[in-house]
């Protein structure tokens, strides 16, 4: 009886509370910073969205302007340390540590993203948090963009797909999107995708730069060298708009534009670091229009750089270039100590010092210390990595180097032939076999994908041995 | 209790109901009552809620008047009030713009009014359960959008987490005849 009477009394009380009527306004599921200051937020927020727009040093300007206002905006502390151009990881750790340290009176969804934040390199640990962040805040583009963009690879497309969908004005999740589904071979749609990031943010220099790559990358050099001039006019600083202007000027012979288009972006660089890196790219497109001399002295200058910016990884990386471009080149003598250089800097056992030992020796022709080295990459080949093409393109090689073209066709049989490096040996194999057509045609294909990237030192290795097919 | 169940039910299924009256299309909201919301909106750093009173002619209603509701909480972003009468011909609430002086909490300012121009799931929620045939959301003087109940009420079915409003239904005011009601829907 008395549980009768509670479901009476329950049901008469429940209409009542329906009738309320409770609002919320969207604000209320977007991200909140703590602060007293709208200067402060307003330059925060114009840092976040600099930030998921890739344009970095214009970032950190807005974070240092919060700061400046208020000193306590610990979330701008920890989104500057994750962004600001040259740091190194123990560094943003720390800064970002130092700053949730002293986020007191912060809210829990600043908490998570901070956190999420400083676990970014390790995605798995990054987006459980970037995830719970979306549950304190359903509402907000950018805690929704950061959990998509670092979803795991299956669902990664339907990810950013689904913020776009949720949020169809955010720009930023344009962008990823477009490059996701360019990757998954989906052209059409990234091209749409890409425009649709270009009508949303035009004033945004990484927009047209990413529509100038597309565009670069589906063969229409002309309209993409308009968006990427459009893309520095919009800000001169923004650097990687004047690589891009570089890789045009590369793909279509014009070497010494490329390099006075690296040139300025050295002019504007965004950090040390970074000029050490654009260095390298100088060195490379002297070396793809044979200028051993010039590009081999580059190389020498940015690890100079390096070492002056005391940093191993990225001395390791030039000695490694270097010890690929003495064994194209056959500088024998110097590939030992480069390979020795890089792996004192870097460490042995990181798997490319593995793979640079073994496709420096392999194309020097020291196939003991190739085979060797070899046999370690083979062990860390899984389906989702590229070892295994790797691993197929050195054994080629040496059989190459060996005179037998049959043999190294049958090392690379299953490997896939997008692979530049594929490519170039099939083609080696053909002429040495005497089908020159064929030789030229996959020796054309590798010279002139329009897929051009100056960091890709792989891809242009390869552009160089096929540069020098006689097909 | 199975009894007791069993005569509801064949009460409900014995009774022929009426065809549902259908709900009217159109929403006029009177000249001077808008200008009154409108100053209302562009003023109010919090949110409220108001019951749009008037009358309805065939399928269309004309709001000229407003009561508020029982004000149990009004914060920058959320609020709730007591109901609203059965009469009312819709619920107006407001969206204030995030940024505040004097806040601790800042929320972006560079979102645009357009941006807050848009049901909360807590609105999908709530509206959905409501009786008024339409939902009015004010961001500031110039920016309003609305919904029809039905339309409200197929967000809530969908679970969706924000309603944005379907096109043609979010203005900046363009008197039809210059001196005379504004129509919103």
């Amino acid at each position: 009886m008395k549980a009768l009477v509670a479901v009476a009394l329950l049901g008469l009380a429940l209409p009542l509370a329906a009738q309320q009527v409770t609002v919320a306004s969207p604000a209320a599921a977007r991200l909140r910073v703590t602060t007293t200051s709208e200067e402060a937020s307003r330059q925060f927020f114009a840092g976040v969205s600099d930030a998921r727009n890739l344009f970095f040093t214009r970032a950190v300007t807005h974070f240092d302007k919060a700061l400046e206002v208020d000193t306590n905006l610990g979330l701008a502390r920890a989104f500057r340390a994750s962004v600001v151009p040259g740091f190194t990881q123990a560094e943003r750790v720390a800064t970002i540590d130092s700053a949730i340290a002293k986020m007191s009176s912060a809210t829990t969804a600043e908490r998570v993203v901070a956190l999420a934040l400083r676990e970014f390199p390790d995605k798995v640990r990054a987006h459980a948090l970037w995830e719970t962040a979306v549950t304190l805040l359903p509402g907000d583009p950018n805690v929704a963009f950061y959990a998509a963009l670092t979803a795991p690879a299956p669902g990664a497309v339907a990810a950013i797909r689904a913020v776009t969908e949720r949020f169809p004005d955010d720009a930023a999740a344009f962008n990823i999107l477009a490059y996701q589904l360019w990757q998954a071979g989906d052209h059409d749609a990234a091209l749409t995708a890409v425009r649709r990031y270009v009508e949303l943010a035009p004033d945004q220099p990484n927009a047209q730069d990413s529509y100038a790559e597309l565009l670069q990358w589906s063969g229409r050099s002309s309209e993409a060298q308009s968006h990427y001039a459009r893309s520095v006019q919009l800000d001169a600083s923004f650097s990687e708009a004047y690589i891009g202007s570089a890789e045009l000027a590369q793909l279509s012979g014009r070497g010494s534009e490329a390099r006075r288009q690296i040139q300025q972006a050295i002019a504007h660089s965004p950090s040390r670091e970074a000029t050490v890196n654009y260095t390298r790219n100088v060195a490379r497109s002297f070396l793809m229009d044979g200028m051993v001399k010039e590009g081999m002295e580059q190389f020498a200058a940015a690890l100079k750089g390096a070492q002056a910016l005391n940093r191993p990884k990225l001395i390791a990386q030039i000695h490694q270039d270097m010890a690929i471009a003495d064994a194209q080149l056959g500088r024998s003598t110097d590939i030992a100590s480069h390979v020795a250089a890089a792996a004192q800097a870097g460490g042995a056992e990181d798997p490319m010092q593995i793979e640079i030992t073994a496709a420096a020796n392999a194309l020097a022709g020291d196939t003991n210390v190739a085979r060797q080295a070899i046999q370690k990459l083979t062990a860390l080949a899984q389906p989702d990595n590229q070892y295994a093409t790797r691993t197929s393109v050195m054994r080629a090689l040496i059989a190459l180097r060996a005179n037998k073209p049959a043999e190294a066709l049958t090392q690379l049989q299953g490997a896939p032939l997008d692979d530049p490096w594929v490519r170039t040996l099939t083609a080696e194999c053909y002429l040495a076999t005497g089908n020159v057509a064929d030789a030229r045609a996959l020796k054309n294909q590798v010279l002139n994908d329009p897929q051009l990237n100056f960091d890709d030192a792989y891809n242009i290795a390869a552009r160089i041995r096929a540069a020098k097919i006689k097909a | 209790m199975i009894d007791l169940l069993s005569i509801l039910v064949l009460a409900m299924s014995s009774a022929t109901p009426p065809p549902p009256p259908r709900p009217p299309g159109r929403l006029v909201v009177d000249s001077t009552l808008l200008v009154r919301l409108q100053t209302l909106a562009a003023g109010l750093q919090l949110e409220i809620v108001l019951c749009l009173t008037g009358t309805t002619h065939g399928d269309s209603v004309v709001a000229t008047g407003f009561t508020m509701p029982d004000p149990q909480l009004s914060a920058p972003d959320h609020a709730t009030f007591g109901p609203c009468p059965e009469e009312a011909v819709a619920i107006w609430h407001n969206h204030p713009l995030a940024s505040r002086a004097g806040d601790t909490a800042q929320g972006d300012p560079n979102l645009t009014p357009r941006e807050l121009c848009a049901l909360s799931e807590t609105d999908i929620r709530t509206m959905s359960q409501g009786t008024q045939p339409f939902v009015v959301v004010a961001v500031d003087a110039n920016t309003w959008c609305w919904w029809s109940r039905a339309q409200v009420r197929d967000l809530a079915v969908r679970n969706a987490v924000r309603g944005d409003p379907v096109r043609g239904q979010i203005s900046s005011f363009q008197p039809i005849i210059s001196g005379t009601a504004t129509r919103l829907y």
